[in-house]
């Protein structure tokens, strides 16, 4: 039996059971950790950056399908790219990225992406702190 | 016979389509749905009788002050109180215990080192309120843990009570597992070494026959929306000799006797822990939703609840890769916390949404229980006796759908 499903797209379900760039990175440049108290779901990001460009990233996360493939698909996304054009990706990249989003679950799509540019705000203004925590998103 | 079917048809909100289904409402226990009588009473109260209470001397505040006062009544009914001066009208089960820990703390019951013990299935409203004054007060928290049936260990309640424990403050049933806890013997045993209990009865009273004399406690608290009366009414019930006793937590208008400039004297119970104008149509919807329950019976009410619960428990635990938190059927309510293998809570309700299948995810106000348990997130299915047990067959195939989208679930 098939199930009509416009709730969790193929992008997502994969992602979910095989998500890339899960763990720690070793001495990352950046680690920006925080997540939705509503909800519970809880994400770290970490950045390996060279100069202004992020050269490699992962995450570790607590969360459902939607809020994992995005961080998955998100430290994807980031690598190769300067923080300048990592501040420029928009939600709607990423849902269009993760195939497609229902209303109800935008906050879980864009979990990472709020943390990471957060993070990366803070890390502009100071570039000593490397360890960036408690974001409410 | 109870017709359920009719008694059903009495919401009006259980006749609407959710994304284009059925709404099949599993979400009870964080807020019950209201029937028309109760709707209805609130419209009329503003339509006819709207006026503030005990002030004035015209016909509406009188009628207005009659139909105020029978809430009281009603309340102190429901639960067997002594008298409507034991029933302290608050905005929500939340305000009730911090209006109780205030009152406490202000006249000074407690001293340092002195110990308040809590069951380990607390709501966060009954837990933060005695985090928040053991920290003031240096007082010390301690936890009943839970046997493996997930019930409470009270032989260990036992062992942790003593001359130190100033209050037991306990859930009567467990909002996350259901479970029924023996508020008798904990109020017993509090008694014993001479301090309080105070029991959050939030998922009892809508469920079952609720008598504070029989359990013997001096606080019993619950709220108006989860047994089809409206948000913005909580109820406390005191014990006459305790409650007098107690100092008043918001002051105000209507709260006091007499008023000079530098001094007030405050008024009679139950009026002294009313202060300012209250929900006064809350209080009368939720009068009709007593009325409501206690027309159909609460020994009915019972009975469906065990009987939905017991239909529920059988179908959920029979489905692979779905584990399901709690005791056996017949030692709690009808609320099922479980969770899927292989997929999010989040996940499952969005799922079940899709389908107009109402259910809970996430922690459920007790995060200190779900940490406990080994888990971040829960799916909470909680059923009150206007389902069916159709319903009960359609959260099943709701969780199935889920396994088959996330491909899990098969053996």
């Amino acid at each position: 039996m098939t199930d009509s499903n416009e709730l969790f797209s193929e992008v997502i379900l994969e992602l979910y059971k095989n998500p890339q760039n899960r763990g720690k990175l070793n001495v990352p440049s950046l680690e920006v950790s925080g997540g939705n108290p509503i909800c519970g779901d809880k994400a770290t990001i970490f950045l390996k950056l060279e100069g202004n460009t992020v050269v490699d990233a992962s995450f570790e996360n607590v969360g459902c399908a939607i809020s994992t493939a995005a961080a998955s698909l998100l430290t994807e996304m980031v690598k190769g790219k300067t923080i300048i054009e990592v501040l420029e990706i928009t939600p709607h990249q990423m849902f269009d990225e993760l195939g497609g989003i229902i209303q109800t679950r935008i906050k879980c799509a864009t979990l990472a992406l709020v943390l990471l540019k957060e993070g990366l705000r803070q890390y502009q203004k100071n570039p000593a702190k490397t360890a960036i925590s408690g974001i409410r998103v | 016979m109870v017709n359920w079917e009719k008694i059903r048809k009495e919401f009006p909100i259980l006749r609407r389509q959710v994304n284009k289904k059925p709404l099949v409402y599993l979400d009870s226990a964080a807020t019950s749905q209201k029937p028309r009588v109760v709707i209805d009473a609130i419209a009329d109260f503003y339509c006819n009788h709207n006026a503030n209470v005990h002030r004035a001397k015209h016909t509406l505040s009188e009628e207005a002050s009659n139909l105020f006062d029978e809430g009281h009544e009603l309340a102190a009914d429901l639960v067997n109180a002594y008298s409507m001066q034991e029933i302290v009208l608050t905005r929500n089960a939340t305000e009730a215990i911090n209006l109780v820990s205030f009152g406490l703390k202000k006249k000074g019951f407690f001293k340092k080192g002195d110990e308040i013990l809590v069951s380990g299935m607390e709501h966060h409203a009954n837990l933060v309120p005695w985090i928040v004054l053991a920290e003031e007060l240096d007082l010390k928290l301690k936890v009943i843990p839970l046997s493996s049936s997930m019930e409470l260990d009270l032989d260990a309640a036992e062992k942790m009570i003593s001359k130190k424990t100033r209050l037991v403050a306990v859930s009567h049933a467990s909002n996350v597992l259901g479970t029924i806890n023996d508020v008798r013997q904990l109020s017993r045993l509090a008694h014993d070494y001479g301090g309080l209990c105070l029991v959050d009865a939030c998922q009892s009273v809508p469920h079952f026959p609720v008598d504070v004399r029989k359990i013997g406690c001096d606080f019993l608290t619950w709220s108006s929306h989860k047994m089809c009366g409206p948000t913005g009414v909580g109820l406390l019930w005191g014990r006459q000799d305790v409650l007098s006793s107690l100092p008043p937590f918001l002051t105000g208008g209507e709260m006091i006797s007499e008023v000079f400039w530098d001094r007030a004297t405050y008024n009679s119970l139950p009026w002294r822990f009313e202060a300012g104008t209250m929900d006064i149509a809350g209080m009368v919807g939720f009068g009709a939703a007593v009325e409501f329950l206690q027309g159909i019976g609460f020994d009915e009410i019972s009975k469906r609840d065990s009987n939905l619960g017991r239909a529920a428990h059988k179908a959920l635990s029979q489905l692979p890769g779905v584990k399901v938190l709690g005791p056996k059927p017949e030692k709690k309510v009808s609320i099922f916390s479980f969770t899927v293998d292989g997929v999010h809570p989040h996940d499952v309700a969005t799922v079940l949404d899709s389908d107009g299948i109402a259910i809970r995810s996430g922690n459920h106000c007790a995060q200190p229980l779900l940490r406990d348990l080994g888990f971040d997130a829960v799916c909470r299915a909680s059923f009150y006796f206007y389902n069916s047990f159709d319903e009960v067959d359609k959260l099943v195939e709701g969780i199935e759908k889920t396994q088959r989208i996330f491909k899990v679930g098969k053996k």
